[in-house]
């Protein structure tokens, strides 16, 4: 039998810092897709809620339960993450594995994105989730208290990594210029 | 040559820097071009096609002549201008139109023959044999025309592109975009001024007006220091708003990292797209030339600049400056230079009428109509004077509005009498209002209130009032756009 | 050029991909070969106010009818798809 070894998908890349910016890998033990059944949102919402403490946000929102945190990932479509769902009036996905999740810290968090990303960022507060592009990949962005999580597909992991990196310099060098 | 005092610049801080392999000395707030007048540099291009010798015209964008490239190897910049370009140590600017030498142009023959080489001439001429045009024929016309060449290699430098938001985003850091960001940013709401310079100030830091009882450039910078200290107000500095597009996103090239030796790393240059849901467009003006024999002799520019350089720069571009205007406006040029100790050697004025008092020699009703002198001006022919020596010549044809980047709509400026110019109508730019003298407002007051005006008209439209006070950050919801909701 | 879409808010036109004219929600009964034609091929290009499909592609993934003049490019009005549809 052949002895696979997991990695992550930023294995080798991560972390990386510039100045007072940080990118850094977060481990999520699951992610699950969630799209609630025609008219089954309300009900599929209070059974994630008493799954992972927390139910089905609103439109550009993140929810953290004490068991994992669901994310506004589309029309009528949710990720939670970390937790395991039981069964659901809704077609769900195993996503674990699919993303790569980093999070983007530091002063100049914002600065950063805004060289990948068209989103006005002075108008995301903590817990704003939104679904944009960063650069060309298309990604689940969070706003955190000192940043950002980003999720871009998994095969574009090092594509993430890199251009978060030469924007981060770019960011860092302009501030000691 | 520079003067004793006066001017934004550091005279205790001086930087070397090389043109054309000699090395020269400015001074900290130097630009190129002021560096090498106060070298007493004049002659710095040569001219497309015939190759006739160029020199400073201007004291800004709009140079024409000054145009250089930077820097080596895959790094090659070409068409730099002189007039924008802050000197810093690392600085070897080489002349990008000559054959030969810059002094001694080997293809200025072309302009001795030019009555032989009439318009479409190459095209006319070059045509047999055939296969002669691409060996033969192009490789050297391409040489004799055009501007400076690319390295053709992989560039090494970086350059990165960003968004940006904002409520009003105001165009110009003169007395008109200085006055519109105060207002925006008072009533609270976020504004991002831009200014093509790397000082703020606009024509401010040119002239010698005063406000509120201090020298115009004063203001200015007190102005920009209350700003800068407001949350709500992004100020972009070597920032040129370079176009309109729908839906109030402009376009805007920040020249990031072109003024240190040592970039350390950050990009040369950001390509912004600035989402503005308002706009005051305060670009200002330019001034126009007036045409005349020679009147591409090196040494020949434009009045403004010629007071721009003494008053900003602590240079004087001449030692016996003509000075040749159709409007009142070249009289201050005539001020300014005789109160820093400038020899005035000729004032010209088109005008019978006008009203003209002075310690120099004064013609009335009367044209320079032709400038002697090859590499240099050395004098300027008067009607009913004949030859007035003299080495440099301020030209002064009033002034147009910069309407530009109203027009990239599909909007067409229109004439106004008064000034003899095109200003630009109202709603050319959806969310866009034009304040101070791009609107044709030309004194210093009317700039300043049009300014205010402008911002006001603005904030109206996105709901704001004029006079709500600041919220705790400084930040305020304008409208939010965000629709929330299953 | 910038889209307010119901969800999201407004964006940037890159978000966004076009897909053609909003004739396309009115799909014919099966077996009008003739209304299948109209329906497949022929439209209106009219100089001032039209009807598109658009979808936010990169954003919700929501269906969107974007009412606009394509002379000004001004965007006159958006709609979820399928509030239109239903």
């Amino acid at each position: 039998m052949v002895e696979l070894t997991a990695k992550t998908p930023c294995a080798g890349l991560l972390p990386v810092a510039y100045g007072a910016l940080t990118l850094r890998e977060l481990a999520v033990a699951h992610i699950t897709s969630v799209a609630p059944l025609k008219g089954q949102h309300e009900a599929v919402s209070s059974v994630v809620k008493s799954a992972v403490g927390a139910g089905l946000p609103d439109p550009g929102r993140a929810l953290k339960g004490a068991k994992g945190e669901v994310v506004w990932s589309g029309k009528d479509q949710f990720f939670v993450l970390d937790a395991e769902l039981p069964k659901l009036n809704a077609a769900t996905t195993d996503q674990s594995d699919a993303w790569a999740v980093v999070a983007l810290e530091g002063e100049g968090a914002a600065e950063v994105l805004a060289r990948l990303c068209p989103l006005d960022f002075g108008r995301m507060d903590e817990g704003d989730a939104a679904r944009s592009l960063i650069g060309h990949m298309s990604a689940v962005i969070i706003a955190r208290s000192d940043g950002y999580d980003l999720m871009v597909f998994r095969s574009m992991a090092k594509t993430l990594v890199h251009e978060l990196s030469v924007a981060m310099k770019g960011v860092a060098s302009r501030a000691a210029l | 040559m520079r003067l004793e005092t006066g001017g934004q610049i550091n005279r205790d801080k001086r930087i070397t820097f090389k043109f054309n392999g000699t090395e020269y000395q400015g001074c900290e707030g130097d630009t190129l071009a002021s560096a090498l007048l106060a070298n007493r540099v004049k002659l710095v291009a040569r001219s497309f096609k015939y190759h006739r010798p160029r020199g400073i015209m201007s004291d800004g964008s709009q140079e024409p002549n000054g145009l250089v490239e930077l820097h080596q190897g895959d790094q090659i910049t070409p068409n730099v201008r002189l007039t924008q370009q802050e000197v810093h140590s690392g600085i070897d600017a080489r002349p990008q139109n000559y054959w030969g030498s810059l002094d001694w142009d080997l293809l200025e023959l072309n302009d001795l023959l030019s009555p032989f080489l009439g318009a479409g001439f190459y095209y006319k001429t070059f045509m047999w044999p055939k296969a002669f045009w691409e060996k033969l024929y192009e490789p050297v016309i391409r040489r004799a025309a055009g501007l400076g060449k690319l390295s053709m290699q992989r560039n090494s430098d970086s350059y990165e592109k960003a968004f940006a938001f904002c409520d009003v985003l105001v165009i110009g850091s003169g007395p008109a975009g200085i006055m519109a960001a105060l207002t925006a940013a008072k009533a609270g709401a976020e504004v991002i001024l831009c200014e093509e310079d790397f000082r703020f100030g606009g024509r401010l830091n040119s002239e010698t007006h005063q406000i509120g009882g201090k020298p115009g450039a004063d203001w200015a910078a007190d102005k920009i220091v209350e700003l800068s200290a407001m949350e709500n107000v992004r100020l972009m500095r070597r920032t040129t708003v370079t176009g309109a597009y729908d839906g109030g996103t402009y376009g805007a090239l920040e020249r990031v990292a072109h003024h240190v030796t040592d970039p350390q790393g950050a990009p040369l240059e950001c390509f912004w797209r600035i989402v503005a849901k308002g706009c005051v467009y305060a670009a200002g003006a330019m001034e126009r030339p007036i045409a005349f024999r020679n009147n591409d002799r090196p040494g020949v520019m434009m009045a403004s600049a010629v007071r721009g350089y003494v008053n900003r720069f602590g240079v004087a571009p001449g030692k016996r400056v003509a000075i040749f205007g159709n409007n009142d406006d070249a009289f201050r040029t005539a001020r300014d230079l005789d109160a820093a100790g400038v020899r005035i050697a000729a004032y010209v004025d088109t005008r019978e009428e006008a009203e003209i008092d002075g310690d120099f020699p004064i013609y009335k009703g009367a044209q320079i109509t032709n400038v002697k002198g090859r590499k240099a001006v050395e004098a300027v022919t008067i009607t009913g004077r004949g030859d007035v020596m003299a080495d440099c010549v301020a030209v002064s044809g009033g002034w147009n509005p910069t309407v530009h980047l109203t027009c990239h709509m599909n909007g067409r400026p229109q004439w106004d009498e008064n000034i003899v110019g095109f200003v630009p109508r109202h709603g050319m730019i959806p969310g866009m209002e034009v304040a101070g003298a791009a609107k044709g407002h030309f004194s210093t007051k009317a700039c300043l209130q049009s300014g205010i005006g402008s911002a006001k008209d603005v904030l109206k439209s996105l709901g704001i009032s004029a006079r709500a006070a600041l919220t705790g950050s400084g930040r305020r919801d304008v409208q939010d756009h965000t629709v929330l909701g299953s | 050029m910038r889209i307010t879409c119901p969800i999201c808010g407004e964006r940037d036109r890159r978000e966004f991909y076009y897909t053609g004219s909003d004739d396309y929600l009115n799909r014919p009964e099966e077996g009008d070969a003739e209304g299948m034609h109209r329906y497949l091929h022929i439209r209106e290009n009219p100089a001032g106010v039209t009807k598109e499909l658009w979808c936010h592609e990169a954003g919700c993934g929501a269906w969107l009818v974007v009412e606009r003049n394509v002379t000004t490019h001004e965007v006159l009005g958006v709609t979820l798809a399928s509030e239109v549809a239903s």
